[in-house]
């Protein structure tokens, strides 16, 4: 969940989570108390109000300022509401990327993303350098994950359509801003190494099945060339930064924007809904009708994502089945049994991909 | 097709090339006709056929004698395509500097034969470097080095048309790390925590990106076995495994193999770190290349053999403990000689 998310869906975070003595809790805590000086009066008076001048002036009696979300990730999120058409979000940062996500927003914002536009990004206000704090606007909409949590509004098959066409506008648009993706970050295979030893050490006895699973992947991720063709990446492409409403879509959280195989942002993207879907009980067979529409209507925009799709959203789908085997933990009502199943079957659908 | 079929697959194959070498028709038919002067045109009887090598899977190295002329090796394939690329960049090298007289040498391929997937090729003459480092005097040795780093830069340096390029991740060589740390963290769980601050660490030294640094042809196997010296020549063999890929990783592989073979023999630890250091000297005076990606391929090559060791059956205690210590040594020390590398940079 990004900087700008919606209240009803903020509400859902965990705000302070206390947690032993991790370094993913110091620094938590470390941000935290950092940012309780943003939630005083006398910031939003000399900081955020001078930059809300012009007809959206707001007015610093009753702002309602707060911490959102702080999860242990280096980015904590405020929200300041002054009134309900007035609110703007924060998100502090524990790195460079909060300056990094600040270009992309304004460079995006005036290369067609903005509000004169049906499909958005959230309204960059500021980066506050001295306190590595970006700014920016609330975005109207409803997060098109709703949808899993029985919110009635949000189609799921017309909210991928939507989401393909925000995403295809992106890959085609000609920002660069970062430096270039390497293969094995974004397919993450560093963390794989990692999550292999944790799920191994887990579950001794799935060792074969692992090791064939990513021989398996190998044989595939090897055909990817170096010199393929890049574009201008979102990095999290997840339905819950996808905010729908009849005007706009709207997407958050710009984050890890950089160039990169553009078929990694449309694999992360209908691996995280079908297994949220499958997870959450949620009709399937409306899941695979979102699954090709987004797929159409996406590849129809950017054919060359084909090629490497299979690659990109089999390792994604072996990466959740390595967190999962870890744990071997039942979701909801779907025992680990059931999980791990619908693990390599997607898996394998992935592969089949295209062939 | 799974790794038990492919095992099965080509241990059938060898089963049937060892029976298809020494078949006296296949010899007077095949063999024969590519050493004419040596096998006086299939009349010779006094010929004689050894197996070499049979250990790696997929191909096998053999000898053919005869009489008092000199041996010709062959090297079989299990694929077809893997043989007819072998005699391709051979028989490349072979014409673009690398003949005989030359000083920097591959062997004189002879022919190929294509039912077989067999490639012949003439002898290397000399000793083999590994060999060399146990028996000779220090100068001789560094003298050899510093050849081998020529011929390595040669190498390097030669156009081989329609050469593939490595992968990106074939490059790193990320999945054999994850598949050696995979079997010992199943068995031995009480590393797990330390091979996974090893793998951290390792990707604080990886390539910056796809495209880093420009390619060059890189040997493969580029290892003191395979370079042999003969007083002010060097004959290099088994190029086989040729991609267009990082120049750093023929120059890690190298000097990670004297490392190895030193520890393995209880061998003189100062005289390999000597070798290896005299080695990357005489390749970066030679060498366009940065080899900015060094402490990478380096610290790759001490964490798979740190790994390996931990699931190694064969190994005694003592002598486990001695080289896991050195492994694990080696691995820090270019963690964080690539991190001062890469602050530096």
């Amino acid at each position: 969940m990004g900087a700008a998310g919606q209240e009803q869906f903020s509400s859902k975070q965990q705000r302070f989570v206390e947690s032993p003595i991790s370094v993913s809790s110091r620094a938590k805590d470390a941000l935290a108390r950092k940012a309780m000086e943003f939630t005083t009066a006398d910031f939003i008076e000399s900081r955020i109000l001078p930059l809300l001048s012009g007809p959206r002036r707001a007015n610093s009696a009753g702002c309602n300022a707060e911490i959102i979300q702080n999860t242990g990730t280096g980015r904590l999120t405020l929200r300041y509401a002054f009134d309900p058409e007035n609110v703007v979000y924060a998100k502090l940062y524990d790195d460079e990327l909060g300056r990094h996500c600040y270009e992309v927003n304004c460079k995006l914002w005036r290369d067609g993303f903005s509000n004169t536009g049906h499909y958005q990004v959230p309204e960059p206000i500021d980066f506050l350098t001295d306190h590595n704090l970006l700014l920016m606007r609330g975005v109207p909409g409803t997060p098109l994950g709703a949808a899993f949590d029985g919110n009635s509004s949000v189609d799921i098959v017309s909210g991928s359509y939507e989401a393909a066409e925000w995403l295809a506008r992106l890959h085609r648009s000609t920002l660069c801003v970062g430096t270039p993706d390497s293969d094995w970050d974004s397919l993450k295979l560093f963390r794989m190494a990692s999550r292999v030893i944790k799920a191994v050490v887990a579950r001794p006895e799935k060792l074969d099945m692992v090791r064939e699973l990513m021989e398996t992947l190998e044989r595939r991720i090897v055909n990817l060339t170096a010199g393929r063709s890049f574009v201008f990446t979102h990095g999290r492409y997840h339905h819950d930064h996808v905010f729908l409403s009849p005007n706009a879509t709207i997407v958050i959280d710009l984050d890890r924007c950089r160039p990169s195989d553009p078929a990694k942002d449309a694999a992360e993207f209908i691996r995280v809904l079908r297994l949220t879907a499958f997870k959450e009980n949620f009709d399937m067979q409306r899941v695979e009708l979102a699954t090709s529409r987004f797929l159409e209507t996406y590849l129809a925009k950017v054919p060359e994502a084909t090629a490497s799709l299979d690659c990109y959203w089999a390792t994604f789908v072996f990466h959740s089945l390595l967190g999962g085997l870890k744990k071997a933990r039942n979701k909801g009502d779907k025992s680990w049994e059931q999980l791990e199943a619908f693990y390599v079957g997607e898996m394998m659908r992935a592969l089949d991909f295209g062939r | 097709m799974t790794r038990a079929q492919t095992r099965l697959d080509r241990k059938t194959w060898k089963q049937q090339q060892e029976a298809l070498f020494s078949d006296p028709a296949f010899v007077r038919e095949q063999i024969m006709p590519l050493v004419p002067k040596a096998a006086d045109v299939g009349r010779r009887q006094d010929w004689t056929f050894t197996i070499v090598r049979n250990k790696a899977a997929g191909r096998m190295t053999l000898r053919y004698t005869f009489g008092s002329f000199a041996p010709v090796y062959g090297k079989a394939y299990f694929n077809g395509s893997d043989a007819a690329d072998a005699y391709g960049w051979l028989s490349h090298l072979w014409r673009q500097g690398f003949e005989r007289g030359s000083i920097l040498e591959v062997p004189q391929p002879v022919g190929f034969v294509p039912r077989a997937n067999l490639v012949l090729m003439r002898s290397a003459e000399g000793v083999s470097l590994d060999k060399r480092i146990a028996a000779n005097p220090v100068e001789s040795v560094l003298a050899g080095t510093r050849l081998a780093a020529r011929w390595l830069v040669k190498c390097q340096d030669t156009a081989i048309p329609e050469l593939r390029c490595e992968s990106p991740c074939d490059k790193i060589e990320i999945f054999t790390i994850i598949d050696a740390i995979a079997k010992v963290a199943a068995e031995h769980p009480e590393h797990s925590a330390l091979l996974i601050d090893m793998v951290h660490e390792l990707r604080s030294l990886a390539p910056k990106s796809n495209l880093s640094p420009p390619v060059v042809p890189t040997h493969g196997q580029f290892r003191p076995a395979h370079v042999f010296i003969d007083d002010t020549h060097v004959t290099v063999i088994d190029i086989e495994k040729l991609f267009l890929s990082d120049p750093a990783k023929d120059v890690a592989r190298f000097c990670y193999v004297l490392k190895k073979t030193c520890l393995e023999g209880n061998g003189d630890g100062e005289l390999s770190e000597r070798a290896a250091q005299e080695f990357v000297a005489e390749y970066r005076a030679h060498s366009k290349s940065h080899l900015e990606n060094l402490p990478y391929f380096r610290a790759l090559l001490a964490l798979k053999a740190f790994a390996k060791l931990l699931n190694n059956r064969k190994v005694n205690e003592t002598q486990r403990q001695r080289m896991c210590q050195a492994y694990r040594a080696e691995f820090e020390r270019w963690v964080q000689y690539g991190l001062v590398q890469k602050v530096a940079a």
